[in-house]
């Protein structure tokens, strides 16, 4: 097989050249923004999932420390809403903007996934820290090994090891993003 | 390819839409199936796509030739894509040694070798970084470096080095070249 037997083998693959109505690009438009609006939904529907728990739980343990971390919690939750909400608006459906030269886009993709990454304890796992520990003190100290929370080094070690996690994997994620970046670069232009 | 009656500049967008798909319509469905072996999720890539492409033609002033402007929306949109994928697959790069050992798992299969080398071809390209995968397309879809600098905006004596490579690669994986 020579050079264009290979492009000729390419292009006569059956691939059909769909025409999409403006009706149906205008549906698939919405459907897809209606599709991050879900995401966004699920996520805010969780938020007050926990919200509502801990707001439970000032009520119905009477402890001050538990009382104050179940607030900060709470706080925390509202800070990583609106910064899910914040960076979940800064992100449209491509159009023109998808029309630079390929190299640009996938490099300013990877840095913004990357950047995302690297960002995750700063937003979504430091903000629960002050309410968590202060939370666990409580029971610890005021709850006096009653109550439907688990107790104990170990138990604190496990949730430490959860945040600590997130992080981890999240890092390591923005890492490989990096490699692939360092790649692009090392690539002459 | 027919040479369409081109819209007036300041046609609207979806006309403009109309006339790139019919030029390019074909060429949009085949990167996607080197973007995405599976049927249903390369449906779903097609038509991202294309909305992408509909809703660009409103940003549209001829900074760029149609085909160029075309070919960068559906391979950036194929890149978002690919992203995403929660798959993690191992890519390789052009310049590593790595692309050698690639593709050699299809020889049990009773299929025409046509068959068999469009398969062995398409396992590749799937396994190739973005942009080498981009480079190799447009290769394939007879773009000359110059082409293939103005889509990806790596210039065009580089585009002719990664050409080379890709070359290389064939003849190793297809037997390129072996044949007259």
């Amino acid at each position: 097989m020579n050079e264009q037997d290979l492009k000729q083998l390419w292009k006569s693959q059956p691939a059909a050249a769909p025409q999409f109505p403006e009706a149906q690009l205008r549906r698939r438009a919405q459907s897809l923004r209606r599709r991050v609006a879900l995401r966004n939904c699920i996520e805010y529907a969780a938020g007050v999932a926990v919200v509502a728990g801990f707001a439970y739980f000032i009520r119905a343990y009477r402890h001050p420390l538990m009382q104050i971390g179940s607030a900060l919690i709470i706080l925390a939750t509202a800070i990583v809403l609106q910064q899910l909400h914040r960076r979940a608006a800064s992100r449209s459906l491509p159009g023109a903007d998808a029309a630079i030269t390929s190299r640009d886009f996938l490099r300013a993709e990877l840095l913004r996934q990357r950047d995302a990454l690297r960002a995750v304890w700063r937003w979504y796992v430091a903000p629960f820290v002050p309410g968590v520990v202060v939370f666990r003190w409580g029971v610890e100290t005021q709850m006096a090994g009653v109550g439907p929370f688990a107790h104990g080094v170990l138990a604190n070690a496990l949730i430490a090891a959860v945040l600590l996690a997130i992080v981890a994997l999240n890092w390591r994620m923005a890492g490989k993003l990096q490699k692939e970046i360092d790649q692009l670069d090392r690539d002459p232009t | 390819m027919t040479a369409l009656p081109s819209p007036r500049t300041d046609a609207d967008p979806h006309q403009r839409y109309r006339h790139a798909t019919a030029l390019y319509g074909a060429d949009i469905a085949r990167f996607a199936i080197g973007y995405e072996r599976d049927a249903a999720r390369r449906q779903e890539l097609l038509q991202e796509i294309h909305v992408a492409l509909w809703q660009s033609f409103a940003g549209y002033k001829e900074q760029c030739s149609l085909r160029t402007w075309v070919y960068r929306i559906a391979h950036n949109v194929s890149v978002t894509h690919i992203q995403r994928s929660l798959k993690t697959v191992e890519r390789i790069h052009l310049d590593d040694g790595e692309a050698d050992e690639v593709v050699d798992e299809q020889s049990a299969i009773d299929i025409t070798e046509r068959r068999l080398d469009l398969q062995r071809l398409l396992a590749l390209i799937h396994r190739l970084a973005p942009l080498d995968r981009q480079i190799m397309l447009l290769y394939l879809e007879d773009l000359d470096a110059a082409g293939i600098g103005d889509i990806t905006g790596i210039s065009a004596r580089n585009v002719a080095t990664k050409i080379h490579r890709i070359k290389a690669l064939l003849a190793k994986q297809i037997d390129i070249g072996s044949k007259p």
